[in-house]
């Protein structure tokens, strides 16, 4: 494309003696002028004002969608030259080590996962329900169709809520859920339900003992001679089974003063001061359930739901809005319910729709570091979570951790945890372009 | 596809020859599913009323301390509710702080994603197009710590390097991440408006004679400007509830000020602040975090609510 300035017109273009000074005067000012619409033979590219204005907007066009995706490619870029190097196996198999060289995300990844995952368990069935209510079942009544008109409002106005103030509502709902289960002693649940907590206390011998207590937010327990405490099981090996659902009972022996200090072995095991303070231990198994939540993994799951909710909601509604109405009529005509036509009919078509907007929202919950961020708190997290009440951190959250450290060493690291973020993600919407592209067929 | 078609016809006929049941016990169930089906509508509504219940609930308390007073709260321009022995809970100084990161942000975002959506739209060549936005959809989807550790580590270091009184935290580098951030939601959104506008006036302004620039400025946009105006809102209320960048980069001192080269803080970043930080769970300090969070609630919903009504009343209906 050749650019003529506007003062010297190309002879090509001033064919018609009728165009020779309308190249000029052709203009904004001027649209009516006739000379602006011909066209004559061998006239392929015309000059003038109009055209070069044209031309140099395009141009700026270019140029800004170029500076536009070469932003955009540089942050890519300049994390994954920071990260790429970082990025190991043992980075992703090992646990955040204080040492960022032998650092990794593993307990984050499986956090990730597990809030995740029980995330889209609760948040999918109610956003399609609620989707499927807004666009499957027309209202009947006035009220019903100015709730509805409410309904959809307010999923507007949620959307536009930042994720922060989800994080707030979580911290009060779900984390403390309103102060309503209060507890004597601050911190501890007031209500819980299948769990067992244990006194540990360290004996003469220097093995570990175990007394029960009632819930854990008991005061420590008074030791008196005979009562029943447990140990580690001794495995074949000799060396005792780490497993707090496999203790053994043993009798306890209380070491008061003026007592004579046991000589023998296997006494010595099972005896503790009467002074030992000891401390807290839990056996959880993964039904564990307290009331409040605590910033567990069931409170996380729950706040990224308000997140999530009404994306889940507009794009199963928008989805069912793409289903043709004749597949419907088709199936009403045959004296289907309202419902066997949602269940059999309009679902099944618009399951791909759902599915892709599904997987898009997940994504943004896995990339979501604020709420979390609110409920839980900065956290330091070595294991995977056991149960759903259990502390947690994903990888969002660990890597603000690291970002939010003065040494460069931890922005590495922390860049090399944004590469595998990214690249989960990438497979989510990988999979969702594919059911896309794969579903894409008319069904009208 | 082909599967779920075969097994839509199946269940069509499934549904005309399965054995007939009892009338009575069919509407039972579908007025029972109904009923569920409503609860699940209203759980969205219910979390709207959460929302508001814990929001009203704790400002209310927090007004309820002795040192916070409605004047105070917005009257002054000072944030001060940890140190010293005179608190001061002046909001502007959070909203400031707020403001200016959505404007720098703004300044970016939004002129960048809308020509970049005019290219995408009216001049890229198809498979341009067709390659282009469904990255730009992806990048959209990027975590918002991605660019906090950009702001960081790229942002700030170039910020200094041309001008050495920027602070290692300063609402520029911020402002910029956060425009980048709001560039790919922009530029889709507008693109969604532009392409929605229909052929037949595009076709209508060419065939007059109109250059593309003339059909885009004359035509396009001004057709489109409701769904421009709405994606511009989406944009700038994604920037004011934006958080962890403003965390990372901004700083941690709430201060009015007019130069971007200082230390700031949104109130995003106080309510990070107070949940990392070691606060107590009863304290003024703690309830204050409710009352910036009312703040930044009412900010956002009006900026959506004005989105809505722009939508709505300002939409050019063709067709």
């Amino acid at each position: 494309m050749s650019v003529a300035p506007e003062s010297t017109p190309s002879p090509e273009s001033t064919p018609t003696p009728a165009s020779v000074p309308a190249s000029e005067s052709v203009n904004r000012s001027d649209p009516g002028h006739p000379a602006g619409l011909l066209r004559q033979p061998g006239n392929r590219r015309p000059t003038g004002p109009r055209r070069s204005k044209d031309l140099y907007f395009h141009i700026v066009c270019i140029f800004v969608a170029a500076i536009s995706i070469a932003v955009l490619s540089w942050l890519l870029f300049s994390v994954f030259r920071k990260g790429a190097s970082w990025l190991t196996w043992d980075y992703v198999t090992s646990p955040p080590e204080p040492d960022p060289m032998t650092a990794g995300i593993f307990p984050a990844i499986w956090g990730t996962i597990a809030v995740c995952t029980l995330c889209a368990l609760v948040t999918l069935p109610i956003g399609i329900a609620t989707a499927i209510l807004l666009e499957e079942f027309k209202p009947k009544t006035k009220f019903i169709a100015w709730l509805y008109g409410l309904i959809q409002l307010n999923i507007s106005n949620l959307a536009g809520v930042p994720s922060v103030v989800y994080g707030i509502l979580g911290l009060t709902a779900f984390v403390s859920m309103f102060g309503l289960f209060e507890s004597d002693t601050p911190g501890q649940p007031a209500f819980e339900l299948g769990g067992t907590s244990f006194q540990q206390y360290t004996s003469l011998s220097g093995r570990s003992i175990y007394f029960p207590v009632d819930s854990s937010s008991d005061g420590p327990p008074t030791l008196v001679d005979g009562a029943e405490a447990f140990q580690y099981s001794i495995g074949p090996d000799g060396r005792p089974i780490i497993d707090l659902g496999r203790l053994v009972p043993i009798q306890l022996n209380v070491l008061d003063p003026g007592d004579p200090y046991p000589s023998d072995q296997e006494l010595k095991s099972r005896t503790v001061r009467h002074d030992d303070y000891g401390g807290r231990v839990h056996d959880r198994p993964w039904y564990y359930f307290r009331l409040p939540l605590g910033s567990g993994v069931l409170a996380g799951a729950l706040t990224l739901m308000l997140v999530i909710l009404p994306v889940v909601i507009i794009a199963t509604q928008e989805s069912l809005r793409g289903v043709p109405s004749t597949l419907r009529d088709g199936a009403r005509g045959l004296g289907a319910t309202p419902w066997q036509v949602v269940w059999n009919v309009t679902l099944p078509a618009a399951t791909p729709g759902i599915m892709t907007g599904s997987i898009l929202a997940m994504s943004r919950a896995i990339g979501e570091t604020a709420p979390i961020l609110i409920i839980a708190g900065v956290v330091y997290i070595r294991h995977v979570p056991q149960h759903f009440m259990d502390d947690f951190t994903v990888l969002p959250m660990q890597i603000y951790n690291w970002i939010d450290r003065p040494q460069e060493e931890f922005r590495n690291i922390a860049a090399a945890g944004i590469l595998v973020l990214l690249a989960i993600l990438l497979t989510f919407n990988a999979i969702a372009v594919l059911i896309r592209q794969l579903t894409q067929r008319p069904l009208s | 596809m082909s599967m779920a078609a075969d097994s839509l016809d199946q269940r069509v006929g499934r549904i005309f020859e399965s054995d007939r049941r009892n009338l009575a016990s069919v509407r039972r169930r579908e007025s029972l599913i109904f009923a569920c089906l409503v609860a699940c509508g209203m759980f969205s509504l219910a979390v709207t009323v959460a929302i508001l219940v814990v929001l009203v609930t704790q400002t209310v308390n927090f007004f309820g301390f002795e040192e916070v007073t409605v004047g105070n709260f917005f009257g002054s321009i000072r944030w001060n509710p940890l140190l010293g022995a005179e608190k001061s809970f002046g909001i502007w100084a959070l909203v400031s702080g707020t403001l200016m990161v959505t404007t720098i942000a703004m300044a970016i975002a939004l002129p960048l994603g809308l020509i970049t959506a005019v290219y995408l739209s009216e001049y890229a060549p198809s498979r341009v197009r067709s390659f282009l936005k469904p990255i730009l959809e992806i990048l959209a989807g990027i975590p918002t710590v991605v660019f906090g550790l950009f702001a960081l580590t790229n942002n700030t270091p170039s910020l200094r390097l041309i001008d050495e009184r920027f602070m290692i935290f300063n609402a520029m580098s911020g402002g910029i991440a956060v425009g980048i951030l709001c560039l790919p939601t922009v530029c889709s959104l507008a693109e969604d408006a532009l392409q929605a506008v229909p052929k037949t006036l595009r076709e209508g302004a060419y065939g007059l004679g109109g250059t593309r620039f003339d059909a885009v400025m004359k035509v396009i946009l001004p057709a489109a400007l409701s769904g421009i105006v709405s994606a511009f809102l989406l944009a700038i209320a994604r920037a004011v509830g934006e958080t962890m960048v403003v965390a990372i980069a901004c700083g941690n001192s709430p201060q009015v000020t007019y130069d971007p080269r200082e230390q700031i803080q949104t109130m995003t970043g106080f309510m990070v602040q107070m949940a990392t930080g070691d606060v107590s769970n009863y304290g003024i300090e703690y309830s204050s975090m409710y009352a910036v969070a009312g703040m930044l609630f009412l900010l956002t919903l009006s900026i959506t609510m004005v989105g809505t009504v722009v939508r709505k009343r300002f939409r050019e209906a063709y067709e």
